[in-house]
């Protein structure tokens, strides 16, 4: 639906996008930050945690415009429903437990926005000053979705990284259930 | 070296060229990747820390797929290249099993310490 949208909107009227594709992607760019901002200012853990999922889905619709369609479901079924649901199961779970209502008060915070402040305006000169090749007007499209090439890829030169990520998932999955097993060995007679 | 109006001069140009310009994602990358980093660094409780970390890896894999269309794509003889896509795949994964890794540890240092607050588990032992 979107990506259908984002291409055919994305016709080259005289080298510039679409005005339909520029508001979308202007759209989704300000979604995303806007709800990022709420993620980090916001009091309430509960609102922060379900803001987080309005970040993941603008930084999906941006793969969407970047052509990564599988990236973008990946995201979509990895962030949102799997490290999402995680989070909110912690925050909502724990919402008495932790006390996050009186969470508000933070720490160093001039600290905080000066660090934060400084890398975001190293970052900003360097994307603003670096000459990148980037006139993608003319870059072609990929073929074909983009799940068989990076099939193909995760198989052949990515075939060591691949096989290490699934046996570090499965460290994973037994290292989470060990941390947060009862321990009975100290009540056993 | 430009001076900062100078730099800032090219930003309406960015803007209006939104989805063809690879500064446009790297900006939406940096601003996710200072908010982020504001979180870790000011949040007490480990779980909002947590998302802060999301959100810098969410920014990491921006970029990622950015250049992978455009840089890629530059390169003569060669459709976008599909390796940034790739890493970024990796990174999915790789925070998919840090935030497990990451909340088994939130709820067994609750158990331990009765509390979140990274500024009060601060003993080695009880």
């Amino acid at each position: 639906m979107i990506p259908s949208l984002a291409s055919a909107a994305a016709l080259p009227a005289h080298g510039g996008p679409g005005v339909l594709s520029l508001g979308l992607f202007l759209a989704l760019a300000l979604a995303t930050v806007v709800s990022a901002g709420i993620v980090v200012f916001s009091r309430n853990l509960l609102y922060a945690g379900f803001s987080l999922a309005g970040t993941f889905f603008g930084v999906a619709g941006l793969f969407v415009f970047l052509r990564a369609d599988f990236l973008a479901a990946g995201q979509v079924l990895v962030y949102v429903g799997g490290i999402l649901v995680l989070i909110l199961f912690a925050v909502m779970f724990s919402r008495d437990l932790f006390g996050v209502r009186e969470e508000g008060q933070r720490t160093n915070r001039f600290f905080g926005a000066l660090v934060a402040t400084c890398a975001f305006f190293a970052i900003l000169q360097a994307i603003l000053t670096l000459p990148f090749p980037a006139s993608a007007g003319e870059a072609p499209l990929l073929a074909e979705p983009s799940a068989g090439a990076l099939g193909r890829i995760l198989l052949s030169r990515y075939l060591l990284a691949f096989e290490a990520v699934s046996v570090l998932l499965l460290a994973v999955l037994v290292a989470a259930l060990h941390i947060v097993r009862k321990d009975t060995r100290g009540k056993q007679p | 070296m430009n001076g900062w109006p100078a730099v800032l001069a090219d930003l309406p140009a960015i803007l209006r060229r939104g989805p063809d310009d690879v500064r446009a994602y790297l900006l939406v990358g940096a601003i996710l990747f200072s908010l982020g980093l504001f979180a870790i660094v000011t949040r007490r409780n480990a779980v909002a820390l947590l998302m802060g970390v999301e959100l810098v890896l969410n920014a990491a894999n921006l970029n990622f797929a950015a250049f992978a269309r455009f840089v890629g794509a530059a390169r003569p003889g060669e459709s976008a290249s599909i390796e940034g896509q790739a890493v970024s795949l990796f990174v999915i994964v790789l925070a998919a099993a840090e935030a497990a890794i990451a909340l088994a540890l939130v709820f067994a240092v609750y158990h331990q310490f009765r509390t979140i607050d990274l500024h009060r588990m601060d003993d080695l032992r009880n």
